[in-house]
């Protein structure tokens, strides 16, 4: 059976600098794959180009065999492609449920009451019901992200990818976090986790793709990867690899 | 058109350049640091006129002593204005900090052009010149009141470049021009560099008020057109830089003369006049916002 | 949405609505039916404006340029071509609405400042080329034009004119309650996380200024056949900023506020004649003022204090 994400040979430049160099992998439908890489190595620029902020130079990049490469966000979350951004771009000024009204309302075959009941549903999940008409505004830092995660859940995503969502996290959050991917995974939702965290990463992932100045420098399960000397050199042989559990 | 002729009218494009690179810088001198759009730049010209006008013709100091006195005047204004207005965006008192700067910058702008015309009323003003009589160069004529505006006009805009370069003053606005944060963490007073950034972008525009004053008169309106001109100019040169509004003025005010000269149907070709800048502002706008040396306009 | 049957909020509005059908009724002065009127143009203007910039965060300051191209194509097709007010009118909705059409994509990528200066740049272009255009348009002299009615009598355009701000207001109403509202919210918030969960910025953005913009025309449309004259000064930027502090004054984020703030403005803009100028001034000094310390404007903080002090714990 033939992947569900396949990227082939991308590259992005900006001016001079060449952020993504002949990026492929594939990705099978149902795995949680994590993309580690030190700062500058090209992971976020990749995920804006799976999710369509970038348009990459060469490459494809294909989805359930359709191109991917170059459409609109827009498109990109009608095909089932869901993202969340490293610094939290909630809709501050409308009140957590109209949060998550808005991608619940981009499919017009849903009523108004049925995506408000979804909505409801999902911030009981999240233990953010008593914050339901609150202005997002008014929410802390983990809430903010949670309700990133619930807007997500909202589109009901084949492919969620996630970019460093567990920054400056409470650990318990973190924790609710950990379940709520691991949920996501057990339905069947692929996933491309973004993190630095390595103790989540190692966690949660039964596969990891390491990048160093945009190439693809390690693919493959964790424990291998983890003393794959090119990828202990590109971190500089920090200690955060060899310490993950 | 004769060689003589051509050539007095790129001079005459020159020295309108200049006027327009003085009150260009100081809107691009704004934005680099404050990172807005100054839309009430145009009034502070015509402050600027208008107090060289009050101390020159009517309290009689001397014409380089009252332009000076424009400068100086609105060197306080302007960082009057950033303090009351545009720093609550800093400390975080604003909601939308985007339109609330345009917002309030055009609402200074209505506020300023109307308590203008209700002091001194819809009526030019022609204030002294600096240099009366022309200055013959073999067989070129060149008015005096220009050229000696034109002059200190060009001593102001080192004075400016020195300051910019050179000065900790000046570094401090480059800095803070590019990295707000990273400035404050050095050392760096990003409110007071904000403030200073302002003054003397005020400054500028009251300076080049002033020196144009006695040469195109002084009345409430005069900043509308001119502003539209600084607009074209430094989005021409590429908001931020300063090089690049100094090229963009050069440019301008050569377009603009020879454009109103070689368009035959002379009455339609005035009336366009200043549409030409305006075209020129959305082309660039729209197909390359970030000017020809300016830095690449970001998305959020 | 809350378990009321019917929102104080929506009384409010009805006992206003009601209060201006009847003031012809008690003796209204004709002078003071005639600047309503025009209070309810400006009124139609402030709301659409406020909808491109409260609600979807696109600043334009290209609003009154459009209320004169609608104003200029009704009268220049009625005039020249003889066409009756019926065509003439629609016709400057529909000329307006690609005018809209083409700056809205034009504009697409445009944010902030980039867009208030582009906006404004086109507002001049018009209003100059309108100007210039002498032959056509008899430059700064204006054009005079029909009236809607046969009658000088003021009550029917009063009534009409109260009745087409109604409409407008009703039909941005429902867009704006709809899920298009929820979209513009999410666009004026973050663009690129709207984006990213589906929703379709470029139509909606496009649309929005499309939208605002036919309103502006039809409203110039009307007021052309209403005033029986338009010149180029209707799109200065003076009249915009009018416009602005309008709706600035009135509470931007909410169409209702602006119309209110349209139908006050104009009527100070008469109260306060004698004092010329100083009008002008003292608006925009209302306009940073409030902008600064009140940015809800007037009837935002009116009934925002209205109720709190009503609401039961």
């Amino acid at each position: 059976m033939s992947a569900q994400l396949v990227t082939e040979g991308i590259v992005k430049r900006f001016g001079g600098l060449t952020a993504l160099d002949d990026v492929s992998f594939e990705i099978e439908a149902g795995e949680l794959v994590g993309l580690i890489g030190p700062n500058g190595s090209g992971k976020t620029t990749f995920l804006n180009v799976l999710s369509g902020f970038l348009r990459p130079e060469r490459g494809d990049a294909r989805f359930e065999g359709r191109s991917i490469a170059g459409r609109e966000p827009s498109e990109l979350a009608g095909a089932g492609i869901a993202r969340s951004f490293q610094v939290t771009k909630i809709f501050r000024r409308i009140s957590v449920l109209d949060n998550l009204l808005v991608p619940g309302l981009t499919d017009w075959s849903i009523a108004r009451q049925t995506a408000a009941e979804k909505g409801a549903a999902i911030l009981e999940q999240l233990q953010l019901s008593r914050l339901t008409h609150e202005a997002a505004a008014n929410l802390s830092g983990g809430q903010a992200k949670l309700l990133e995660f619930g807007r997500i859940m909202m589109l009901n995503p084949k492919l969620v990818l996630l970019d460093e969502p567990f920054g400056g996290v409470h650990p318990t959050l973190k924790r609710l976090m950990h379940d709520m991917i691991r949920d996501w995974n057990r339905r069947g939702t692929s996933i491309i986790l973004i993190s630095h965290d390595m103790g989540s990463i190692f966690n949660l992932c039964r596969r990891i793709v390491a990048l160093q100045n945009g190439r693809v420098i390690a693919n493959g399960r964790p424990e291998v990867v983890r003393k794959d000397p090119a990828v202990l050199q590109a971190y500089l042989g920090s200690c955060s690899v060899e310490d993950a559990p | 058109m004769t060689l003589l002729a051509l050539s007095e009218q790129v001079i005459n494009g020159l020295i309108i350049g200049i006027f327009y690179a003085l009150a260009a810088l100081g809107l691009s001198l704004i934005f680099g640091v404050l990172k807005i759009v100054n839309f009430a730049h145009g009034e502070l010209y015509m402050l600027g006129g208008f107090v060289y006008y009050v101390f020159s013709s009517l309290l009689g100091l001397p014409p380089v002593a009252a332009v000076l006195v424009a400068c100086s005047g609105l060197f306080v204004v302007g960082m009057a204005i950033e303090h009351l207005l545009i720093d609550p965006i800093h400390r975080g008192k604003v909601e939308r900090a985007d339109e609330y700067a345009i917002m309030i910058t055009f609402g200074l702008a209505l506020l300023l052009q109307n308590l203008m015309l209700s002091v001194f009323g819809p009526w030019t003003n022609r204030p002294e010149a600096i240099f009366r009589g022309r200055i013959e160069i073999g067989m070129l004529i060149i008015s005096g009141d220009r050229l000696s505006a034109a002059s200190l006009g060009i001593v102001l805009i080192c004075a400016i470049l020195y300051l910019l370069r050179y000065t900790w003053a000046g570094k401090a606005v480059r800095a803070v021009s590019q990295d707000r944060e990273t400035a404050a963490i050095v050392g760096v007073n990003a409110k007071l560099t904000g403030m200073l950034a302002f003054g003397l972008g005020a400054a500028l525009a009251g300076a080049a008020g002033a020196l144009i004053g006695p040469v195109f008169l002084v009345y409430p309106t005069m900043g509308v057109i001119p502003v539209i001109k600084a607009y074209v100019i430094v989005v021409l040169g590429g908001l931020g830089s300063v090089p690049g509004a100094i090229l963009g003025a050069l440019i301008l005010g050569q377009v603009e003369n020879l454009a109103t000269v070689l368009v035959p149907d002379t009455t339609r070709a005035l009336a366009y006049k200043d549409a030409y800048g305006l075209v020129l502002l959305v082309l660039v706008l729209v197909f390359r916002p970030q000017g020809l040396l300016g830095e690449k306009v970001r998305r959020s | 949405m809350t378990g009321h049957a019917v929102s104080p909020r929506a009384v409010l509005g009805a006992g206003v609505v009601t209060g201006f059908a009847a003031l012809p009724l008690f003796g209204l002065d004709e002078y003071w039916i005639y600047i309503l009127t025009i209070g309810f143009y400006y009124a139609i203007l402030a709301s659409s404006w406020s909808l491109l910039v409260g609600y979807v965060g696109r600043i334009s300051f290209a609003h009154v340029a459009m209320s004169g191209i609608g104003a200029y194509t009704s009268v220049l097709a009625s005039g020249s071509f003889g066409w009756p007010l019926y065509f003439s009118i629609p016709l400057a909705g529909l000329v307006t609405g690609l005018a809209g059409l083409a700056i809205g994509r034009l504009c697409l990528r445009l944010h902030g400042a980039y867009l208030g200066l582009t906006t404004i740049a086109f507002s001049e272009i018009v209003r100059i080329t309108i100007t210039a255009e002498y032959e056509l348009t008899r430059g700064s002299l204006g054009l005079a034009a029909v009236g809607l009615f046969e009658t000088t009598d003021r009550l029917p355009y009063y009534y009409s004119f109260l009745a087409i701000l109604l409409v407008c207001l009703l039909i941005m109403w429902l867009i704006l309650r709809s899920r298009i509202g929820m979209f513009f919210a999410a666009i004026r918030e973050d663009e690129d996380a709207a984006a990213s969960l589906g929703v379709k910025v470029v139509r909606w953005k496009i649309f929005a200024f499309t939208f605002s913009s036919v309103i502006a025309g039809i409203a110039g449309g009307f007021y052309a056949h209403f005033v029986q004259l338009v010149a180029p000064s209707m799109m200065s930027i003076q009249e915009m900023g009018l416009v602005l502090s309008m709706a600035v004054v009135g509470g931007f984020q909410n169409i209702f506020y602006a119309a209110l703030g349209g139908i006050l403005l104009e009527v100070l803009l008469e109260a306060m004649r004698e004092i010329g100028e100083w009008r002008m001034t003292a608006f925009a000094l209302a306009v940073i003022l409030i902008l600064r310390y009140a940015p809800n404007g007037l009837f935002g903080e009116l009934v925002r204090t209205l109720s709190t002090r009503k609401a039961p714990a």
